[in-house]
């Protein structure tokens, strides 16, 4: 089994002294390769923490993150950079797009970073999203859907083998969070790229290969699905 | 303290860099009405208290019929009307010799006009007719002290005097000759006051020619003035001058104007500057606090407190600025009375505390933060409490720059290069405010700079292709062919030539204007003209052209030329007219010139005009001689007894701008502020608002240097777009300020070098380089982690 994502006693405080938050507290984590994963927790659990870990977001306070074989955790300033850059795609809960970007502009802004043709990557992620039509349209013109699309599009133009999700539905209806899961379902299937998603949303965890629970900084769950939901099956 | 009170010390300390931005600029703008214009008040006293106290005249009638006092007393509004005599005829003081000035006063106590303060020794005596009073000016220049000698050319011959005391006159504050000769060389120029017994005693040649008047007080001094002139013009006075025309107290009003322009013009550009710095500020802190505002509304807070609470912002940093700065701003302007009076040996130094400037000032710094205030303020007032507890900003619609539509191929460019170009559209009041903020910037630096560069353009015009001279000969004797050959035979000097300069009144349909004559060889080597063929023409005058204003004369009109000191006069044509910096001056050919005195009525030999008080000689000198030892050897050609370095005038006057420069480095390091402190407030308010943009970004693997690189290139193509309309405005702003002060003594049309103007946008891109280095280093600073998770804006 080739893991995509590895932490060993990753520990992350905040604050010191009395009011010292131990968001994460010694996680060890082994993540396969290609898989779907939901992270599970309720507010204040350290289910994002752990996301910004090994997103590279943050440094931790102790302990280490491997995410492909790099060692996240080691890596200075312009490194993290780089392997935001190379490795990982982020999916936020407020899609976070420069509003006066047209859809395909917001995903070549990434895409003229990265070696290659920067046009061609962008028209093929716009149509895995299923904007091709929308693409000259600017953030204001386009519903929450299609901006999460955008997000979700600009977050696998890079090619990334994780993609990291920060409650992607939760700015969306139900019906428009589970075309989103579709898409995510789709984008990453049979790629031998992983998922990441954090919600607080059980019902999301049925479409997952694996769930991970956490509470108070600690893992107290991982389990296998072996038959995981089809999003079109969710319903919450 | 109330709960709001409370969040808004908060509020100021969460944004305090923004908010201290807005109160440096308020400041300064309060700082520099207080300065001007309580400089330009107490200067303004000071002068009059002297004037009043010495009482300075009010008309000064030169060369009337005999008897003109006795006419001018009647003229209803005249007070007193006194005659005294004043001539100018050479000094000798050691070893130099100069054009001095003397100017009778009664020996047995000061005159009702014009009167003196001894400041040294005592006032002349009757029973010490060569006792005279030197005015102060040529006292420090020659370093007289009481009881020192020195020597007055009179008809018998020179006559040693002996200093009685240093005196202060209401007319030589400035030390001019007359308002052709505004910057008089120190050591050949000066003033010595002698008893009127002593002069008809010594040289009675030296008549009675002038009447100086004092007014009733308050006359309506036009309508006095009027009579004045033309009972003067009826009694063939050759020059009138009102106390406003005075050289000195002209001088001085030069002065005073610029101090009274700056007193509203500049505040009013910093005041608007930091204005729209606090309406951006303001606005943008209403926007963010959306949510607070509806839940505030919502739990029952009225409308009014909470619009109130956000006016409040804007009034507090607006009293407290205003209060500093116009503490600071008076304190400036009795600092700056001071040294001017100092410097220029003012007497009377007056320094009141006005109220109306403390208010004044107050109030602009109240005004500027109320209205700055006011539109966020009513935002609140409008806001309904639904809509403000979403909290959520709708995503604005993004659109096309303009230049993208107009140029397509625009669209092309790296997406993140369209981000900068988009960017500036992107909150267009604001990059509005950005702009205009530069406009300000660049007009508050060129009106400083043009004045810099106006003064030196023409500085080295009037002394590099007016007067080519490098030096003027004085001579103890006619002036002959013989005694110009004679300097002209001086190693070293490459030209010599003879020039006639008399005092002259040109006169045209009742109009008069007194000023003096030059005349110049044919083809004249000593003097630049600016006319068609670049010479004097053969036969008729050239004038400077404030001459069509102050007579009422064209080219083509012929004038009538009186010579009050050769009690004659000429007619001729005026053949052009020419601009000068200095004077405005009467230009004929020599032997023109001497013709037409020859054929006057009553004729003058051309031999009177080899006069040594009425032709000097023009030297210019080789290339690359040693000045000093050629002024030396013409020193020792027989005849010569003085002999004035042009250049010297020239540096004289560079000397007189070192005040200038200062100002000029206080304007462009005030403008810079100002700038720095828009600039720096947009771009703050700009990374605040995006900062889930750069977050994200960030987090999707731009560098930090890329997200600098398109702040500073959105910000410095927001400042070039603002550039090019503040070079334009400043530019104008300059020539107007320039055109307040030209006059008939001097011409001050604009003139910029094309390098300042580069200078000045170079200027405003470094400081919109050095205003983006706290927004970059925001951006650095960011918690991707927590910006990402937040709802954008």
């Amino acid at each position: 089994m080739t893991l995509a994502v590895r932490t060993t006693d990753l520990t992350k405080t905040y604050g010191e002294g009395e009011t010292e938050v131990r968001a994460l507290d010694g996680v060890n984590l082994e993540i396969p390769k290609g898989e779907f994963v939901v992270i599970l927790g309720p507010s204040g659990a350290g289910k994002t923490t752990l996301l910004n870990q090994i997103g590279a977001l943050e440094e931790p306070t102790s302990g280490t993150t491997d995410v492909d074989g790099v060692i996240v955790s080691s890596l200075n300033e312009k490194e993290r950079t780089e392997y935001r850059l190379r490795t990982v795609g982020f999916v936020f809960q407020f899609f976070n797009l420069v509003p006066t970007l047209t859809a395909r502009e917001n995903i070549g802004l990434i895409a003229e970073l990265i070696d290659g043709d920067a046009e061609a990557r962008t028209d093929t992620v716009l149509a895995q999203v299923g904007l091709t039509d929308r693409g000259d349209h600017f953030p204001g013109q386009l519903s929450g859907g299609e901006q999460q699309r955008v997000s979700i599009a600009r977050g696998l133009v890079k090619n990334p083998s994780l993609v990291l999700c920060d409650e992607p539905t939760g700015s969306l209806d139900i019906e428009t969070g589970i075309q989103i899961l579709e898409l995510l379902r789709t984008v990453t299937a049979g790629r031998d790229r992983s998922v990441l998603t954090v919600t607080h949303n059980a019902i999301i965890a049925q479409m997952a290969d694996r769930v991970i629970r956490v509470r108070d900084g600690v893992v107290v769950d991982m389990q296998e699905n072996r038959s995981p939901a089809e999003p079109s099956e969710l319903t919450w | 303290m109330s709960y709001l009170a409370t969040k808004r010390a908060r509020d100021f300390r969460r944004s305090r860099w923004q908010f201290i931005a807005v109160f440096v600029t308020i400041v300064l703008g309060v700082i520099m009405f207080g300065a001007s214009y309580d400089s330009y008040q107490n200067l303004n006293v000071s002068y009059n208290g002297t004037y009043d106290r010495l009482h300075f005249a009010d008309m000064t009638v030169t060369g009337a019929d005999n008897g003109f006092a006795d006419t001018a007393t009647s003229i209803p509004g005249v007070e007193i009307a006194e005659a005294r005599t004043q001539a100018d005829i050479p000094f000798s003081v050691g070893d130099t010799v100069l054009l001095g000035r003397i100017v009778t006063m009664p020996a047995d106590g000061q005159p009702q006009v014009n009167q003196i303060d001894v400041t040294d020794g005592s006032y002349l005596a009757p029973d010490d007719p060569t006792g005279v009073l030197v005015e102060t000016h040529m006292a420090e220049q020659f370093k007289l002290a009481v009881g020192d000698t020195f020597d007055i050319a009179t008809g018998a011959g020179w006559t040693t005097v002996t200093v009685r005391g240093i005196a202060v006159s209401p007319e030589y504050l400035w030390p001019a000759r007359s308002r052709q000769d505004f910057f008089s060389l120190p050591g050949t120029f000066g003033v010595a006051f002698v008893s009127a017994d002593a002069v008809a005693a010594v040289a009675p040649e030296a008549t009675t020619n002038q009447v100086v008047m004092l007014y009733d007080d308050g006359v309506d001094r036009q309508a006095v003035d009027s009579a004045v002139t033309d009972a003067a013009n009826s009694a063939n006075a050759a020059d009138i001058m009102t106390q406003a025309d005075q050289p000195s107290n002209a001088g001085l009003n030069l002065d005073l104007m610029g101090f009274e322009q700056m007193a509203v013009a500049f505040p009013i550009l910093f005041l608007l500057a930091a204005g729209m710095a606090a309406f951006i500020l303001l606005t943008r802190i209403v926007y963010t606090q959306r949510s607070q505002i509806g839940t505030l509304r919502a739990s029952g807070m009225s409308r009014g407190k909470l619009a109130w609470h956000y006016l409040s912002y804007g009034l507090i940093l607006g009293v407290a600025a205003a209060v500093i700065g116009t503490i600071l701003g008076i304190a400036a302007g009795w600092a700056i009375t001071g040294t001017y009076t100092g410097e220029l040996g003012i007497p009377d130094t007056i320094r009141e505390l006005r109220w109306s400037t403390a208010i004044v000032g107050v109030l602009f710094g109240i005004v500027t933060g109320a209205l700055a205030a006011l539109a966020p303020a009513l935002a609140v007032f409008r806001s309904s409490p639904a809509e403000a507890m979403r909290g959520e900003v709708p995503t604005t619609g993004g659109r096309r720059s303009l230049v993208e539509t107009v140029l397509p191929t625009l669209r092309r460019l790296p997406v993140r290069w369209l981000m900068v170009l988009r960017g500036v559209g992107r909150n267009k009041l604001r990059s509005l405010s950005t702009m205009l903020g530069v406009v300000l910037a660049l007009t508050l630096v060129l009106a400083a700079w043009g004045m810099i560069d106006t003064v030196q353009i023409l500085l080295d015009r009037q002394f590099n292709q007016i007067d080519l001279s490098d030096s003027t000969v004085l001579m103890d004797r006619p002036v002959d062919a013989s005694e110009v050959d004679a300097v002209a035979a001086v190693d070293g000097v490459a030209v010599a030539e003879p020039v006639i300069t008399l005092p002259a009144t040109a006169k045209s349909d009742g109009q008069s204007y007194g000023t003096q004559l030059q005349a110049y060889v044919s083809g004249t080597q000593v003097r630049g003209f600016s006319t068609d063929g670049g010479g004097l023409p053969a036969d008729g005058v050239i004038a400077g052209v404030s001459l069509r204003d102050e007579i009422g004369v064209d080219v083509g009109d012929t004038v009538t030329i009186e010579f009050s000191t050769l009690e004659t006069s000429v007619t001729a044509p005026i053949r052009g007219f020419i601009e000068e910096p200095m004077g405005t001056v009467l230009y004929m050919n020599r032997d023109a010139l001497i013709s037409a005195l020859e054929a006057a009525d009553p004729s003058v030999p051309g031999t009177v005009l080899q006069n040594p008080t009425v032709t000097t000689v023009a030297a210019v000198f080789a290339d690359g001689v040693d000045r000093s030892a050629v002024m030396e050897s013409i020193h020792g050609v027989d005849g010569v007894i003085s002999v004035i370095d042009s250049r010297e005038i020239y540096d004289l006057v560079q000397q007189y701008m070192g005040l200038f420069y200062a100002f000029v480095g206080i304007m462009i390091a005030f403008g810079g502020a100002m700038a720095f402190a828009l600039i720096f407030n947009t771009i703050s308010v700009n990374v605040a608002e995006r900062s889930t943009e750069y977050a994200t970004m960030r987090a999707n693997g731009l560098s930090n240097r890329r997200i600098a690189g398109l702040i500073t290139g959105e910000n410095v193509l927001l400042v070039s777009l603002g550039i090019i309309p503040g070079l334009i405005v400043g530019y104008l702003a300059a020539a107007w300020m320039m055109s307040t002060y030209s006059s008939d003594m001097m011409k001050f049309n604009l003139e910029m070098r094309p390098s300042t103007l580069v200078f000045a946008a170079i200027a405003m891109i470094i400081v919109a380089l050095l205003s983006v280095i706290p927004g970059i280093r925001t951006v650095r600073r960011l918690n991707i982690v927590e910006v990402v998770r937040e709802r954008a804006m």
